[in-house]
This record gives structure tokens, sequence and C-alpha cells, in this order.
């Protein structure tokens, strides 16, 4: 009789344990009894979308000469040399804007940006220097990393330099601005040319 | 109700649950979305400009 007690005992735990899973089972599954419904699924699915564009794509200085003295000139798009300008030394024409990027995805974005040239390469002369300088154009537009903020030397190794680890795309905040600076000797002549390219990469 | 009897309806009723449980388990769909994939994108500028000999500079 004893022997008996135990498999009751036991063959109660079982009912209570698939009992048990029965429920969990329903509640995972959505599975409703005991009343009579009927139930109907709306589904969409909204992709991220990482897209960057430069909405002001070119900075051109048009032709131009160094001046007599000294015997370089410097084009700076930022425009808040000492002199006020943004040519000092040359000919050329003001070009006050750098370059704008934004993110019009709808996902945060990292960006690289990587030059076509150096200095030598872009400019070529004596002495010649290629620098770009990062800023928001809408405050907290990069919301983590934002690198490069002074003139630095542009880099032409891919994939480039992490300019921000973080582009919001919200439309308030989405735009960051590339200044640039040249540095223009007198031994160097003809047309030139740069290109920049800016990657961007989608963030979790 | 002897102890006999009522063992075997417990059984049975375990085995109903468990039949129950594995035929939901076996016709409800789970669906696992996969990560989606690696997104890049790029776009680029240009700078250009033209440097001419300045003629005051040829003077000797």
């Amino acid at each position: 009789m004893k022997s008996q007690k135990l498999i009751l005992t036991l063959s109660w735990i079982i009912v209570i344990t698939t009992l048990l899973t029965l429920i969990v089972v329903f509640n995972k599954f959505g599975v409703i009894t005991g009343r009579a419904t009927d139930t109907g699924e709306a589904n969409l699915t909204i992709n991220t979308s990482a897209s960057i564009s430069f909405v002001d794509n070119s900075v051109n200085w048009g032709s131009g000469s160094v001046d007599e003295t000294p015997s370089f000139a410097i084009l700076d798009t930022n425009g808040t040399t000492a002199a006020g300008t943004a040519v000092i030394n040359g000919s050329w024409n003001n070009e006050t804007t750098g370059l704008m990027l934004r993110n019009d995805g709808n996902v945060n974005v990292s960006v690289d940006l990587v030059s076509s040239k150096d200095a030598a390469a872009f400019i070529g002369g004596t002495n010649p220097a290629f620098k770009w300088a990062i800023s928001n154009n809408e405050t907290g537009s990069c919301a983590a990393g934002i690198a490069n903020t002074g003139y630095t030397d542009v880099n032409t190794t891919a994939p480039g330099t992490r300019i921000c680890d973080d582009l919001q795309y919200a439309d308030s905040n989405d735009e960051l601005i590339i200044d640039l600076y040249v540095r223009v000797p007198e031994d160097a002549l003809g047309t030139k040319g740069a290109v920049i390219t800016a990657t961007g990469t989608a963030l979790a | 109700m002897d102890s006999e009897k009522l063992i075997v309806a417990l059984l049975l009723i375990a085995i109903v649950f468990s039949v129950i449980t594995l035929a939901i388990t076996m016709t409800t769909k789970v669906v696992v979305n996969p990560k989606l994939p690696f997104s890049e994108t790029t776009n680029t500028a240009s700078v250009v400009l033209d440097i001419v000999k300045n003629p005051a500079k040829e003077t000797p």
C-alpha cells in the first residue's frame, strides 16, 4: 500500500506539471480558449535605410593666382582667417561655405571621410597644404565622436577618417559641415581637382 | 474511487495535457526575423581650382 501511495503522489505531480506546461504554452503562443474570438493581424515592415548625401557637394574656387608677395596663398572655406576673408594673398573666388553632408536616411550612421588626393597630389609645388575641419551644421548632429574639429591633413587611405561615430537622422539635426583649407605655393600651376568621399554605415 | 482507478485517471489526464501541448507547439509557426543586412552608403563631393601664373611674378 505504501508504494501505491507513492505512485498516486507521483501521478498528481505529473498531472500538475503537464497542466502548468500547457498553461505556459497557451500564454507563449497566445492561444486563448474558453471564449469565442477571432483575430486579424496587420503586419508591416519598416526597413532601415542608410543614406547620406552632400547637400553642398562642390567647392570651386575658380581661376586665380598667388599675389606677388608672399610666396603662397591661403584658401579657407571657414572664412575666419585673420584677414576676415576666405582667400588670402590670392585672386580666387571667395568660397565661404564648406561641403555640407546630410544624413537623409532613417537610421543613425557613422561617417568616414576619404580624399582622392593629398596636398602634394592635389596642389603640388613647394610646401602645399590640403586640410579639412568638421563641425555640426545643426546642434547635436553628431551625437558622439566628432573628430578633426580643427584643420587636419586630409586622409587618402581607405576607409578614411572616422569623422563622426553617430550622425543623427532627424531633420532638425542631421548635417555636418566639412570646411576646407588649401595652401597654394607660387610654383604650383594648372587645373586642380580632388574628390572627397563620405561613407555612412548604419548603426545597429 | 479506489486509488488504482484514480492513478489511471490521473495518468490519462496527464497524457491528454501532454498531447495538447505537443499539438500546439507542433502547429505554431515561430518566425525568426533575420538581422537586417549591413547597410552602407557613400556620396562624393569635388574640390576644384585653377592656378595661373601671376604676371607680376614673371618680372625679373
